[in-house]
């Protein structure tokens, strides 16, 4: 519903200032309790204009700023159904960047959590259903497939250490210390992973 | 004969007129120049040479007003390099040696976003952590307070400047259209944090 919501929003296309709005705060507040579904929620009941524009553009920044899997998601469906409305290429590119950035995101902070199986039992169930994003950037020239894979580890590189630990993944590991070492042979295996969604040649 | 030896005595005052000028220092306008004509790396030359003669000063202050003002990274190393070979026994100049090194690497990082380069920055960073591994080797040795000065000057440095600069300046020549770089801006801000970490050995809470 807020995808259809957010398109007809966008698609009026007045300039938008973005502001301080009540949903911000009240987003923001489950943010920092960390319900993060609670967030989903939230931003699903927004149905007035403004109030979209600011519950997406706080979830653009909350992304952008490490949050944690459950969001990263549900950002990614939401700049596809942007896109998609707008029928904007560059959008889709970067909804399909952002499918891939999730997909790294859950291998690495599988390495946080005491049963790492947990977190890619989560990680399969994605698998599963690969974003259309994604497989749009698989039906397109390979040409601009370096440049989606590479946005994608570029935020991923930069939250990497800020992006939050989602309780629903898993337990987190008692000692963090430990993670370093397999969280270095999560990374080491990041190409392997981008090109079992998208290789940089050939089908996917 | 009489004409040759006038050619010669012409000849003479025209060398040592060449002569004298290239060994004139450069002033502040030549290098204003040059940098507003966007050749950095005969600026940097220059301001190398005053470095390591009498100029020290000038190219120092020289130096300070660019990065102030948003220059590339290597103005900002120059700085830190600068404060390490001058002032070897004074602590809180290394400190402020490796904040430079540190902000240096910052703006690499943050402005590699715009290359095609993926790991432009990552690299850049590594080879200024190599090249200053003396200046950074005082400072991790500190107590924490002396590193965290150090993370927290660099930080400044950042918070001042960071609007200031051309995107991706002298980091990589190949770019990647605006559509790719422009959604990673936000994150990118993270090096601020990233770089002073790595640099002092530092974890912020």
């Amino acid at each position: 519903m807020f995808c259809r919501f957010l398109v007809l929003a966008l698609l009026l296309a007045a300039p938008f200032a973005a502001r301080a709005s009540a949903i911000a705060d009240a987003l923001t507040q489950l943010y920092e309790a960390e319900e993060y579904d609670a967030v989903v929620a939230r931003m699903e009941k927004a149905n007035q204009r403004d109030e979209i524009l600011a519950a997406f553009d706080w979830l653009e920044k909350a992304v952008a700023q490490g949050a944690p899997y459950g969001l990263i998601f549900y950002y990614a469906q939401l700049s596809w159904a942007y896109a998609e409305g707008l029928k904007d290429d560059a959008r889709r590119e970067m909804a399909a960047a952002v499918g891939l950035y999730l997909a790294i995101a859950l291998r690495i902070d599988s390495a946080k959590c005491t049963d790492q199986t947990a977190a890619l039992a989560q990680f399969d169930k994605f698998r599963t259903f690969p974003i259309p994003a994604v497989r749009h950037m698989c039906a397109k020239s390979a040409e601009r497939r370096p440049l989606v894979r590479d946005v994608a580890q570029k935020y991923e590189f930069f939250l990497r250490d800020a992006r939050r630990m989602d309780p629903a993944i898993c337990a987190p590991l008692a000692a963090p210390d430990t993670y370093r070492a397999r969280q270095a042979a999560a990374i080491a295996a990041i190409p392997d992973l981008l090109d079992s969604y998208l290789p940089l040649r050939g089908g996917c | 004969m009489a004409l040759r030896c006038a050619i010669l005595a012409l000849c003479g005052i025209m060398l040592g007129s060449a002569v004298a000028n290239a060994q004139k220092p450069p002033t502040t306008a030549n290098l204003d120049a040059l940098y507003g004509a966007g050749k950095h790396r005969e600026v940097l030359a220059l301001v190398d040479a005053m470095i390591k003669g009498d100029e020290l000063l000038t190219a120092s202050d020289w130096l300070r007003t660019k990065v102030e003002a948003g220059a590339p990274y290597p103005y900002a190393e120059r700085i830190g390099h600068m404060l390490r070979s001058h002032f070897p026994h004074a602590p809180p100049l290394q400190q402020t040696a490796a904040a430079y090194l540190a902000y240096a690497g910052i703006i690499a990082l943050r402005e590699s976003i715009v290359c095609a380069d993926r790991e432009a920055g990552e690299r850049i960073v590594g080879e200024i952590e190599a090249r200053g591994a003396e200046i950074l080797a005082i400072v991790r040795a500190m107590p924490v307070e002396g590193r965290g000065n150090a993370a927290q000057t660099a930080i400044k440095f950042e918070i001042q400047n960071g609007s200031k600069r051309n995107r991706g300046e002298m980091l990589c020549d190949a770019r990647v259209p605006e559509a790719y770089w422009r959604p990673l801006e936000l994150a990118a801000r993270r090096a601020i944090l990233i770089v002073p970490q790595r640099f002092m050995q530092i974890e912020f809470e």
